[in-house]
């Protein structure tokens, strides 16, 4: 709980005047409703006891002021409370999700998409958002709606207060095991539910299998089974919770029971009015909420809190790929890459993705490389891009270390296309410019002839500006990969990275791009990931890559001479080629 | 989390859609009418527990005007024990009104859920490919939910609070008649303002849903994207870009609830309003002994429970607009029919006794798709093996497709035994082959379970005996079979997962069966036991296998080449190696030999 209340205050901080203006209502209100019963004992007291007219106006003005006024200053505070939530979602969220975007790739390994969503949604809109204000200054608004209601009574009667006040701790007590009761039928609801999901997600993506052996009932059947339980525990779960509920709206009928027996008493023995007796009733009505309110605190604070954690263990994470102090500042152009025995290792048991990998490039180089499914190709783009960082050697740009410079400034430099690449639910144009101002004129055509989407886009309904569905929906694989290409090129990298970029390409388009875009950008570096077999032969370096290590480095010439796995590899490309394309 | 996010992508594509009212209430009205009984009693206890309720300010006022000025201390101490007894019994009685609709409610729900999910199982696989698993888990969870609410608490308690609303003014107007006129002159603001909130607050609170669901959609796009976003530099821009989304979130609900404020605040000032009426009129007429004070007493305590039901209008305005929407999407799923159905009057076959043969198949999935297969001819007589091998793509799994009778060729036959399969019964022709898929679907249950695909109907002893005969016995002497799958597998290895798919082949008992081969990658010691169970599975049974491993399949009768569609070589593994093909290549290539 202190963990929770911690991590909440620099938030509150930031609107301390709102946050203190909270307080402050919470306080009238608190004050205003105490009096109103009182006022209310007046006029009942004066009307038994022969109350001058005017006397009986004063008194109903009263009643209206404290009445309307108790009702604005609560409603004040309530509804501020409610704009803080807001706020306080808005601000969570943003800062959520601006620290994620520091961090590195081996953070987007450990959690899911889904899972970040989750915790950026559901954890922050449902389950921390009402807590972070609402459910602690409620809380204290409780505590002064108490304190506020007992000292009245104490005041107009404290026999009364006694017999009101009895019933309290025993109702707050069972009310207290009720509700831990709840929780664990809650748990167990949950579990159906859990069980349920996991269920259908196998039956509805293994549906081929159940229908082509005609398990249809015996799926039908399993369910039932399911669903039955799910409900079993939502009627355990109903019964339970209707007597929580109890606690909360109705459990004062003992109270007010006691305040008619004692009270009605105490006005027949002349100890008491009948006013102290209305008076009592409303008093009555006052105690069980707020103590439900305050047990309730605890309940939700640990809830909140739990999601807070989840939040918080994002908030925590460090990228690990190392900023400078000092950066140097990014060289006017890159003129030469140099690999130095890197080596990147991951998880506890120390698996290497990359082991020892030196090469050199060089302006106007095309470097390939090629290996198996899971041999590094991917990880040593990831080197370079800086997305993730390495364990061991080093990589020169220019000669300077990379890690002088920060990521920023060599992201500057390289343009980077993944094995599948990202299209956003936007327009063309947007997905090639990123959303990038200050283009220089013709660039954007430039990029689109060189990655050879220029016919595609004539075709396209409203050009540039066609909308491209949810994640490009509406586009090829093959017009999505050039997409991809044109934005890559748009801000004429000096460095090229391609990540299998131009498998969806036809051979002759291959052809018009390379040559193209060597007309376009003649000094770039080009470090490509290809199975082309084409493309590799003319490749100034070839980088054959098995199980994290550079097993043949060297032409095509050289290494088919070696008779080696690249050997094994590039004949299998060709024959599948051959196959392809017959 | 399950389809959190999942379903706010989902409900905002489905927005779009204009609900058809009159069908969704028929199918709601549907849903409920068999449930009459658990409604009349609900009714029962509804009408007993709002008596209790509207008895105790009565009782009230007779303490205050008879009990306590008589000085009588029995009498008081009988009312006191008789407002004690009302409060109880209508808790008591509450209670059982609210279990009733409990049960009520989950009785029509968990029915609907079934019958969704039974129908959806006999709907063909481009229902499947149109619909999402998370939209559809979202049809048979979220969506029945969202009815769940309506059937409970909604239907019962509207119609309740209007009842008491008219109830509670017809008592205050036998005690007395003109202080309740006067009070009813309220009546009229508080329509306005309800209607005016009503129409403002619903349009507001749309808003708000589809912004919601429009930042969870932003995020999960941006959140896929942000490698992209680092490479090239754009984080800055992202991050304003959610800003703005939550900027427009914060703004519409504050919005939302700037008009609940008005309203609220409206009905809040209803009270000091008219108790101070009560108070200052009718306290004038006590003056007058006109009017006693149990009675305004009575009327303060019958006032606050006036307006309360006023405060629970808009929900039960968000809730049926909810289910009417839920209800449109799966009366939506309900309305569909599966393309593929029997014929009239269909054979109806047990096993397979001579041949399965295709007779130049064609096959595309769509009028403007380009054929998938095209021509493909074969012959597979009883107990013998055929593997189709090829690229990716080149059309072995639509084999598969059509012999289980998923889609329909456009031109050729399928043959069984010399009928054609549209005569053939669906059900029994897929009693009658088999399919494993090797690619892992594990259901939350036993590993024992899973292998029988939660049938509970085929015997345990036919399991083991499935393990002996395909030689895995020492595999589940150290993997129990009682073993619980959690979370889809994560606590099996990859080992496991493939042997169990292995040894549902085996536990499915039918004689014919196609097998299509996992693309993962799998471990050598797991390949080990897969090329062992697969020689003597195919030793066993006729069989279809779509091959990606070259090694387990050099044992079948017959293997083909499929690349585009079209058969390009054919004949045992021994005929194909020497005649130096495509096939020849691939297989040295795949064992390095030179």
């Amino acid at each position: 709980m202190l963990f929770t209340l911690k991590w909440l205050l620099p938030y509150w901080k930031r609107h301390k005047y709102r946050m203190l203006a909270i307080v402050a209502l919470g306080m009238v209100s608190a004050a205003l409703n105490a009096l109103y019963p009182y006022i209310i004992k007046q006029i009942i007291n004066g009307l038994n006891g022969g109350i001058t007219r005017e006397l009986l106006r004063r008194d109903i003005y009263l009643i209206l002021g404290v009445g309307i006024g108790g009702a604005v200053v609560n409603i004040a505070a309530q509804r501020n409370r409610a704009y803080m939530n807001m706020r306080l979602e808005w601000e969570m969220r943003q800062h959520t999700f601006e620290h994620i975007l520091k961090l590195d790739q081996s953070f987007f390994h450990r959690y899911t998409t889904g899972d970040l969503v989750t915790r950026l949604v559901d954890d922050i809109s449902n389950k921390i958002s009402w807590f972070s204000c609402s459910g602690v200054f409620r809380f204290i608004q409780s505590v002064f709606t108490l304190i506020g209601a007992v000292l009245m009574m104490l005041l107009l009667n404290r026999w009364l207060t006694l017999w009101v006040l009895a019933p309290a701790p025993l109702l707050l007590a069972a009310s207290i095991k009720t509700g831990r009761k709840l929780e664990a039928r809650y748990d167990a609801l949950q579990k159906t539910i859990s069980l349920i999901y996991d269920f259908l997600e196998t039956c509805f993506t293994g549906i081929k299998l159940i229908k082509a052996n005609a398990k249809e009932n015996a799926q039908g059947v399993f369910f039932s089974g399911v669903a039955d339980a799910q409900a079993d525990a939502e009627i355990s779960v109903a019964r339970l919770d209707i007597v929580f509920s109890y606690f909360y709206h109705s459990a004062n009928f003992i109270s007010i029971s006691m305040v008619f027996l004692a009270g009605g008493l105490m006005v027949i023995s002349g100890k008491a009015s009948l006013g102290d007796l209305i008076a009592f009733y409303f008093y009555a009505g006052m105690i069980m909420m707020p103590l439900m309110d305050i047990s309730q605190f605890f309940v939700s604070g640990n809830r909140a809190g739990a999601s807070i954690k989840r939040v918080d263990e994002l908030l925590q994470a460090k990228s690990a790929v190392k900023k400078p102090a000092s950066p140097a500042p990014a060289p006017a152009r890159v003129e030469t890459v140099q690999s130095h025995g890197v080596s990147v290792v991951v998880g506890k048991d120390g698996v290497h993705l990359l082991k020892g990998i030196s090469f050199r490039a060089k302006s106007g180089q095309l470097i390939s490389v090629v290996g198996k499914i899971g041999s590094g190709k991917s990880s040593l783009l990831a080197v370079l891009t800086r997305f993730s960082e390495f364990s061991a050697g080093e990589i020169f740009l220019n000669g300077i270390d990379i890690r002088k410079f920060t990521p920023a400034a060599i992201r500057e430099r390289i343009g980077l296309v993944t094995q599948d690449p990202f299209i956003m639910t936007d327009t063309v144009l947007n997905n090639i410019t990123l959303g990038r101002e200050n283009i220089p004129e013709g660039a954007v055509a430039a990029a689109i002839r060189v990655s050879q989407l220029k016919h595609d886009i004539s075709k396209l309904p409203k050009g540039l500006e066609t909308f491209v569905g949810t994640r490009g929906f509406a586009l090829s694989g093959g017009q999505k990969q050039r997409v991809a290409v044109a934005r890559a090129l748009l801000t004429r990298p000096e460095m090229l990275l391609l990540d299998d970029a131009t498998s969806a390409m036809d051979a002759q388009t291959e052809d018009n791009f390379w040559h193209d875009f060597r007309k376009e950008l003649p000094d770039a570096i080009c470090l490509i990931v290809t199975h082309r077999v084409k493309t590799i032969e003319h490749s100034d370096l070839i980088l054959t890559l098995d199980e994290g290590r550079l097993a043949e480095k060297g032409t095509h010439a050289e290494l088919m001479a070696l008779n080696g796995l690249y050997k094994q590899i590039y004949e299998r490309q060709k024959l599948e080629e051959e196959l392809k394309n017959r | 989390m399950h389809g959190g996010s999942d379903a706010h992508y989902d409900e905002s594509q489905d927005q779009k859609e204009k609900i058809n009212y009159k069908a969704t209430f028929r199918m709601l009205y549907g849903l409920m009418r068999p449930e009459y009984r658990g409604f009349a009693i609900a009714m029962l206890w509804l009408g007993l527990s709002s008596v209790l309720n509207l008895l105790s300010p009565i009782i009230a006022k007779y303490l205050i005007d008879n009990a306590i000025p008589a000085k009588d201390y029995q009498l008081l101490i009988i009312v006191v024990a008789a407002l004690f007894l009302n409060s109880l019994l209508f808790l008591v009685f509450n209670y059982f009104l609210r279990m009733r609709l409990v049960r009520t409610g989950q009785q029509i729900m968990t029915a609907l859920k079934k019958k969704m999910h039974a129908h959806m199982l006999t709907l063909d696989l481009p229902f499947y490919a149109q619909y999402s698993v998370g939209r559809l888990m979202a049809r048979v969870q979220s969506d029945a939910a969202s009815l769940y609410e309506l059937f409970t608490e909604t239907s019962i308690t509207i119609f309740r609070d209007i009842l008491m609303f008219f109830v509670t003014f017809a008592i205050m107007a036998f005690f007395n008649l003109r202080l309740t006129l006067l009070l009813a002159a309220v009546l009229p603001v508080v329509a306005i303002v309800c209607s005016v909130f009503l129409h403002k607050s619903t349009t507001l609170f749309v808003t708000v849903r589809k912004l919601a669901s429009e930042i969870s959609g932003f995020l999960s796009e941006h959140v896929s994207a942000i490698a992209l976003l680092q490479a090239y530099n754009r984080e800055a821009m992202a991050a304003a870009k959610l800003n703005a989304v939550n900027k427009r979130k914060f703004e519409a609900e504050l919005s939302a609830e700037m008009m609940a404020i008005i309203f609220y605040l409206t009905i809040i000032m209803l009270s000091p309003v008219s108790i101070a009426v009560i108070l200052g009129v009718g306290g004038g007429w006590a003056l007058e002994n006109k009017i006693t004070i149990g009675t305004l007493v009575m009327f303060i305590l019958y006032i606050d429970r006036l307006f309360e039901p006023i405060f629970r209008l808009s929900e039960h305005v968000s809730i049926i607009q909810r289910s009417f929407s839920a209800g449109h999407r799966i009366a939506r799923i309900m309305e569909r029919r599966p393309a593929i159905t029997d014929v009239a009057k269909p054979r109806f076959i047990h096993s397979v006794r001579e041949s399965i043969e295709f007779r130049d198949v064609w096959m595309k999935y769509a009028p403007d798709d380009p054929w998938v297969i095209k021509g493909v001819s074969f012959t597979l007589k009883k107990g013998k093996s055929l593997a189709i091998v090829g690229e990716t793509g080149g059309g072995k799994t639509t084999i598969t497709n059509l012999l289980f009778k998923f889609y329909t060729p456009q031109k050729g036959r399928i043959l069984i035994d010399g009928t054609d399969l549209p005569e053939i019964s669906l059900k029994s022709l897929r009693m009658a082959i088999g399919l494993v898929q090797q690619d892992i679907y594990l259901f939350p249950g036993t590993i024992m379970q899973n292998l029988k695909l939660m049938d509970d109907a085929v015997p345990d002893a036919l399991v083991h005996d499935a393990i002996k005969t395909i030689g895995l016995e020492t595999f589940f002497k150290h993997h129990s079979l009682g073993k619980q799958v959690v979370e889809k597998g994560v606590n099996l290895s990859a080992g496991e997962k493939q042997v169990v798919s292995l040894v549902r082949a085996m536990v499915l008992n039918q004689e014919v069966l196609a097998l299509d081969e996992a693309t993962s990658h799998i471990d050598p010691y797991t390949e080990r036991l897969i090329n062992t169970a697969m020689q003597r599975l195919l030793t066993r049974k006729t069989m279809i296998v779509i091959a990606h491993r070259l090694s387990t399949i050099k044992t079948a009768d017959e293997i083909m080449l499929i690349s585009e569609g079209e058969v390009k070589e054919r004949g045992s593994h021994q005929a194909l190696m020497a005649q130096g093909g495509i096939y020849s290549k691939f297989y040295k290539l795949q064992f390095g030999e030179n």
